[in-house]
């Protein structure tokens, strides 16, 4: 028997196993339980089987019934509780209305910003995620000379043929064409003598019939496997099928293309959902591709095989690039493979199908966000720690009469509940009201989607799991502080809670004081830069100027036609000027499509920008001619470009980038425009055509008909601006019967491209407002806290003989440091971010050093306004109110 | 009958805490149901079960004295409640009603 009892060692393993995870009051009975099974299995079985027996027996004790057994069963007490804790947590709601009112408003605005900005941002993010993950856009970027020339979305439109053929990998190559490169595309609907027109010009995409299946377009009406399949056919989306045909039936009717490549009747075969505005791509209309006898380039997106590694794939395609280039071209290229999701946020080729979005901001702004609403978190802990004077005798009272700290700390998490919920349902609330408002304030026009649909997207889940720890934090914090309080001092009226030198509420205040400086500094240097730029001189006059947009219906009487129209918009009181060209202040320019400017034939070639202008865009635009003359009707090409030696002027930058001293030793001198050599006749001051972000380009002018026409209107004529629409109109209407007639202001083309800019400033400018409404919150309730923990202090001073002002300043001082210390915390991150802002423009103005004190400045007028009432209230009160008691 | 109902392994290992006595404790009844019924029954699924009609209140419990085959360790006495008895007359009762419902089989001969 002896031996038996004996446990072998590794039984004794099992054991001490099972001593882990067993609770102690069943422990001895069941351990005894197993050895007695053992010892028998040892009898019947042998050793060795016992022990296996043993093991296997101690894992099936493993169970809930076991494990947990006696350990949950203080549910039960704190379910009863809930209640209680609820009712409790909205009885002091409603005792203490202007505490709970600050911190419900704290909380409720943050946490409205910062759903509010979680929406935009969630929007921005969703860009392109309905399509499947494997379609990729191939982009290309062309070297010349080994020097980056161009990037570009666009490819040629034979490679997509060839990739299908050539790579197994690639499973589908579909290609649109977009008729945004056309000068002019109209398209037009007659019944009977009504002629329905509009251009088309973006959204207007010819493709392949494989775009239906690749981006899985639904169709409404229509064969979606056939649809595309034969010449002229189009589908339009449900919104442009209802512009052009209203309530009747779209399918069958004929629709009349009217492009600068191709006139042709096309038959509607059907009708597609609208296409999704979180894209990356406009698709409105589809025409079938092979309808354009010779597509040049298209946006060609593929779909690889799953599993494809994609850079082994990139190095094919690289090298079939490099066969498809003339070996005599100077030009290399890469492939440039974009996943479609990230396009939207991530691409930087240029050529895009509409304005692209930018990854940075959007993870900033969310950065913002969740810094606000962490401020707003903070200055809860802070405004509860700050009652918790007031809340100290009824956890004394709760605590003798038998609560656990567990169901205290279990009570005041409630109401952080309570609080946060109330918050979040305002939030929404206010959400609901506010967000058609928000969007159209930041200048978004498009629908965004909407945080009320039920999505458990990756992003929807991260944010929930955020604001959960949030809350849970904010409230663990205060509650832990509030239940470690001993009854019997609290009782006794000695409440004093240790406040030391580095109290988690002054590093939360430096926290928040930080973020309200750095927020502060940033739209500070925001409006400086932006005043800045406008108050540069662009060096062009874009005031008071319309541009049209050529007819796209054009035949050989067009230049007689236009120059009619000019000369019957001259003969009206309100045009000072009129002038075609092909691209206006504000646009992109185009660098040509013959190639780069070079100073010999087939030298070393540059990228300029080129512009079409006729003899009146130099007065129009009231530019300057530095040296030579302006363009006259002669200087127009012949039949073909470069016929003759073509004539042209160049900007000041052009002529500095050929090496030409001064802007008069320019004029005679030939460049080569690709192959065909052209003479400087004039030498333009420069200006600045794009964004004043970007550095001003070196510009190459000819002489041609272009297809925007600029009006410039005479002074005063802007304040009747319906009355001259309507006489431009009535002229367009007599020369270019079947034209649409599309207008819009020269001022605000070319502040569009600040719109994004713009957008962000607004939404600085929120966020600053809101942290300094919170910090200041902070501050007000840390102030509060403290000055009530220092009530007799001052008393007492004051009978001792301290005067207002001294109190006043012993009560300030520490606010006083904390800046300080948040100034030099907070500062150089300023800067830095200011630095890396400023950067990214080309015109930039100079931080000034003095610009560094401003928000600081700025911030301890507003704390020191907040704390000064609380400080005066208290130095002011007869120390007798405060010192009876004793 | 009351609200409450046993599982058949309940009902199995209330029966032997009561026909057991005195020596009704977690292996006993294990190595009792192992040998009478021929059924393999795990220890840890019988220590559940006492556990739960503990909690029930149909057995209650004490420590008992520590035998050498056991190492030592004590073992823990489960004896049956007047509410654990009537539970098992009850459902002996019920069984009893049912299976006079069931007809007879005849030995049919020849």
């Amino acid at each position: 028997m002896k031996e038996e009892t004996k446990t072998p060692a590794h039984a004794k393993a099992a054991l001490r196993l099972l001593s882990w995870f067993c609770p102690a009051q069943l422990y001895e009975e069941i351990e005894g339980d197993l050895i007695q099974k053992f010892n028998k299995d040892v009898k019947t079985t042998g050793v060795r089987r016992a022990k296996r027996r043993l093991i296997w027996n101690v894992l099936r004790f493993f169970r809930p019934g076991i494990v947990l057994r006696n350990s949950i069963h203080i549910n039960l007490i704190d379910r009863l509780m809930l209640g209680n804790n609820l009712l409790v947590a909205f009885r002091h709601i409603r005792k203490d209305k202007s505490f709970s009112g600050i911190t419900i408003f704290g909380l409720t605005i943050s946490m409205t910003a910062c759903l509010l900005i979680f929406q935009y941002a969630f929007f921005e993010l969703s860009h392109d995620s309905q399509f499947q993950k494997t379609i990729y856009r191939l982009g290309i970027t062309t070297y010349e000379s080994g020097l980056e020339h161009y990037k570009s979305a666009i490819i040629p439109a034979q490679v997509a043929p060839v990739l299908k053929e050539k790579f197994p990998e690639i499973m589908e190559a579909t290609r649109l064409v977009s008729t945004s490169g056309w000068f002019n595309c109209t398209l037009a609907y007659s019944e009977g003598d009504e002629v329905t027109i509009f251009n088309e010009n973006s959204g207007f995409y010819f493709v392949d019939p494989s775009f239906v299946s690749q981006f899985e377009i639904s169709f409404l009406q229509g064969d979606h496997a056939k649809a595309l399949q034969k010449p002229y056919s189009m589908v339009l989306s449900a919104t442009a099928a209802k512009k052009y045909f209203g309530n009747s039936d779209p399918l069958g009717k004929i629709v009349k293309l009217r492009g600068s490549f191709q006139t042709h009747d096309y038959t509607v075969t059907g009708v597609m959902n609208d296409f999704p505005t979180n894209s990356h791509l406009d698709v409105n209309i589809v025409a079938s591709l092979n309808s354009l006898a010779d597509p040049v380039d298209s946006y060609t997106y593929i779909q690889i095989a799953p599993e494809t590694d994609l850079r082994s794939l990139i190095q094919k395609l690289d090298t079939l690039a490099a066969t498809m280039i003339p070996a005599m071209s100077r030009v290399e290229a890469k492939v440039e493979c974009e996943p479609i999701s990230s396009i939207y946020l991530r691409s930087n080729l240029q050529d895009q199908p509409k304005a692209t979005g930018n990854a940075l901001s959007i993870y900033f702004l969310m950065l913002v966000a969740i810094i606000v609403l962490v401020m707003a978190w903070i200055n809860y802990i802070n405004l509860f720690t700050s009652r918790s004077v007031a809340r100290a005798k009824e956890v004394g009272v709760r605590k003798i009469t038998g609560a656990t700290r567990f169901q205290i700390t279990f009570q005041f998490l409630t109401e952080t509940f309570v609080y946060n919920f109330i918050s979040i349902i305002l939030a929404f609330l206010l959400i609901s009201l506010l967000s058609a408002r928000f969007y159209e304030w930041i200048g978004l026009s498009a629908k965004y989607y909407s945080l009320f649909t039920i999505d458990l997207s990756e992003n929807t889940i991260i944010l929930c799991a955020l604001v959960g720890v949030g809350i849970l934090i904010s409230g663990v914090f205060p509650a832990h502080l509030i239940s470690s309080l001993a009854p019997n001092r609290v009782l006794k009226g000695k409440l004093t809670i240790r406040t030391s030198r580095f109290s988690f509420r002054k590093v939360a205040v430096v926290f928040q004081f930080s973020c309200a400086i750095i927020l502060t500094m940033l739209v500070i240097v925001f409006q400086q830069q932006f005043k800045f730029m406008k108050d540069q001189v662009l060096g062009i006059d874009i005031k008071r100027s319309i541009v049209l947009k050529a007819p796209a219906n054009v035949d050989s009487t067009y230049l007689l036609k236009l120059s009619g129209f000019k000369q019957q918009l001259q003969s009206l009181a309100v045009i000072h000027s009129i002038t075609t060209s092909t691209d206006v202040p504000g646009n992109v320019m185009g660098t040509g499509w013959n190639g780069g400017i070079s100073k010999v034939l087939n030298g070393p070639s540059m990228s300029f920008g080129i512009n079409l202008i006729d003899p009146d865009f130099i007065q129009a635009y009231q530019l300057k001619l530095l040296a030579g003359r302006n363009f006259t009707e002669k200087d127009f090409p012949g039949e073909h470009f470069g016929d003759k030696q073509e004539p042209v002027i160049i900007n000041r930058r052009a002529a500095e980038l050929l090496s030409y001293a001064k802007p008069e030793d320019a004029i005679g001198g030939t460049v080569f425009w690709g192959d065909n050599p052209c003479l400087i006749v004039g030498v333009l001051e420069e200006f600045h055509q794009e964004s004043l972000k970007k550095a001003i380009q070196p510009m190459f002018y000819t002489a041609n008909m272009g297809p925007s026409m600029t009006l410039k209107l005479t002074q005063g004529a802007d304040k009747k601006i319906s009355l001259t629409i309507s006489q431009i109109r009535e002229a367009w209407d007599t020369y270019f019967p079947d034209n649409a007639f599309d207008y819009f202001f020269l001022e605000d083309n070319f502040n569009k491209q600040y719109a994004d800019d713009e957008r962000m400033t607004r939404l600085f400018n929120l966020f600053c407002l809101l942290a300094l409404v919170i910090s200041c919150l902070g501050i007000f309730a840390l102030s509060l806290f403290s000055i009530s923990q220092q009530v007799k202090e001052i008393s007492i001073r004051k009978v001792l003989g301290a005067s207002v002002f001294n109190l006043f300043r012993l009560l300030t001082k520490e606010y006083f440091i904390l800046i300080g210390i948040s100034s030099v915390v907070s500062l150089p991150i300023a800067w830095w971010i200011t630095r890396q802002w400023l950067n990214s423009f080309a015109l930039k103005m100079e931080l000034s050093n003095g610009l560094l004190f401003i928000p600081v400045i700025f911030i301890l007028m507003i704390a020191l306004f907040t704390v000064s009432g609380h400080a005066l209230k208290a130095s002011l009160k007869n120390p007798v109110d405060n010192l009876k008691h004793e | 009958m009351s609200k409450e109902f046993l599982g058949e392994f309940e009902e199995l290992v209330l029966t032997m805490v009561a026909a057991l006595q005195e020596d009704a404790y977690g292996a006993a009844i294990a190595e009792e149901i192992e040998t009478r019924l021929k059924r393999d029954v795990n220890l840890s699924a019988v220590h559940v079960t006492l556990y739960r009609l503990e909690d029930k209140g149909y057995i209650k419990s004490s420590l008992g004295g520590a035998t050498n085959e056991r190492g030592g360790r004590r073992k823990r006495i489960f004896t049956i409640t007047s509410a654990g008895m009537s539970m098992l007359k009850a459902m002996k009762d019920a069984r009893l009603d049912l299976w006079k419902l069931v007809p007879q089989l005849k030995m049919i001969t020849g």
